[in-house]
């Protein structure tokens, strides 16, 4: 376990700007207890100060995961979001795209969001923006990235892809083998 | 051994022409070396003797003492790749007939080898394929080919005897770059201006204050560090994580700058 280097933490929060943009400062600087951001084993942790403190007293090759697990770096180098992380997303999104129950199974098991399924969406959501999903009782479902803007939604046939899915709640059971719960 | 009884205290070991005076020392070395060279000798001659060319030869029964060795025992030769591999596989070595029947001449020729069947001379004709341009030598071509394949073969057998060395501890050049030596096109060794950067770095390196205190040569350039240790934040610091916090903030003022 240690804290980010630089570019890892700019790494780290352009993929959190994307969803959640200027409210990354709500998790840098929290408002009950200090949080702050760790790395173990590739994968990024958002922890609060006193586990923090707790899990230094576990062996790095004994700890298995620790607080909230944000995302992980690729053998490459590259940063990518995990669900376990949803939970912040969810409070914080900018972005917000509400499906309707219908095709809210469809969702979970890993595919896109077609017009059809589309209940609501943020105004001027942009192409290609960071959204989070929601269910229509508002509670979040998982996160993908915008197919179309929210002009271009109005105009789509309803068979087209109104959002990418990039992770899910369903992630939880269909990866449940891969690894520990929240260090998906 | 034959009737001769050494005197008591005297012990005998005729293998390795020694004798040992057990009895309690009392001060006098010639007197009690002179009684266990005058038993071992007389030990020697009451042995059966052969009479040869050479003269009257006595074999020496077999020693009794163990002699430790001074060197450890060699180890075994390292496998090969091929050796390891074949072990892996189970495949066995079986013995082939150096000779093969050239069906095109009715003529037993060597399997490989020189005047073989599939030596780069045997092939008089080649089939012309399409495709191949009319200045193509399929001839030279074959040649090359050897040659490369012979090539490949020397660097495996290298690569084989370095393993061997390394197992065994042995003496592999520290110095990389006189390994890497290579032949110009004038056939001339010379080593490649990588490798000998690399092997100054390390002669540099190799003396007992680590180069410090070294008399320098005309012009030789600077030490060059090397292998600068990754240095990271510490996980608590003592401080609070104040400071971590306001480094995160620039950050992210500065990612969301960018971004809008």
């Amino acid at each position: 376990m240690r804290p980010l280097t630089e570019e890892e933490t700019t790494q780290v929060f352009e993929k959190l700007a994307k969803f959640i943009g200027t409210n990354i400062k709500q998790l840098i600087d929290a408002p009950e207890e200090t949080h702050c951001f760790r790395l173990q084993n590739d994968r990024v942790y958002y922890v609060s100060e006193r586990v923090m403190r707790l899990a230094t007293n576990v062996a790095r090759d004994n700890l298995a995961s620790l607080g909230v697990c944000i995302g992980k770096f690729t053998h490459h180098k590259n940063f990518h979001i995990h669900i376990s992380c949803l939970e912040y997303l969810g409070k914080y999104a900018k972005h917000k795209v509400w499906i309707k129950p219908s095709s809210e199974m469809s969702f979970l098991y890993g595919n896109h969001v077609l017009k059809t399924g589309l209940g609501r969406i943020t105004e001027n959501t942009d192409n290609g923006a960071g959204v989070v999903v929601y269910n229509m009782s508002d509670t979040p479902i998982g996160f993908g990235l915008a197919a179309r803007s929210t002009i271009d939604c109005r105009k789509a046939a309803p068979t087209d892809i109104v959002v990418l899915n990039q992770a899910d709640l369903g992630m939880y059971l269909r990866s449940e083998e891969k690894t520990p719960a929240s260090a998906l | 051994m034959s009737g001769f009884e050494a005197p008591t205290g005297i012990e005998l070991d005729l293998g390795n022409l020694t004798a040992f005076d057990k009895r309690i020392y009392e001060g006098d070395e010639m007197e009690s070396t002179t009684q266990a060279v005058q038993a071992l000798v007389t030990a020697i001659f009451s042995l059966p003797a052969e009479n040869t060319e050479d003269g009257k030869i006595v074999p020496l029964p077999r020693p009794s003492f163990a002699l430790p060795r001074e060197k450890p025992i060699p180890r075994e030769r390292e496998l090969t790749k091929w050796e390891k591999f074949a072990k892996e596989k189970g495949i066995q070595k079986r013995k082939r007939d150096r000779l093969v029947l050239d069906e095109a001449t009715g003529e037993y020729v060597a399997r490989y080898g020189r005047r073989s069947k599939n030596s780069v001379a045997q092939d008089v004709i080649i089939p012309h394929k399409e495709g191949m341009g009319d200045d193509y030598d399929p001839f030279a071509e074959k040649r090359k080919e050897k040659k490369q394949r012979i090539q490949e073969n020397k660097k495996k057998q290298a690569a084989n005897i370095r393993a061997g060395q390394k197992s065994r501890g042995g003496n592999i050049n520290p110095i990389q770059a006189l390994d890497v030596a290579k032949r110009g096109p004038s056939g001339k060794k010379f080593l490649p201006k990588r490798g000998l950067k690399d092997a100054l770095a390390v002669v540099q390196r190799s003396t007992a204050s680590a180069g410090k205190f070294d008399k320098k040569v005309q012009n030789e350039p600077k030490q060059v560090s090397r292998g600068v240790k990754r240095k990271f934040e510490t996980v608590v610091p003592r401080a609070g994580l104040g400071k971590e916090k306001e480094r995160s903030q620039k950050i992210a003022e500065r990612v969301l700058l960018q971004n809008h």
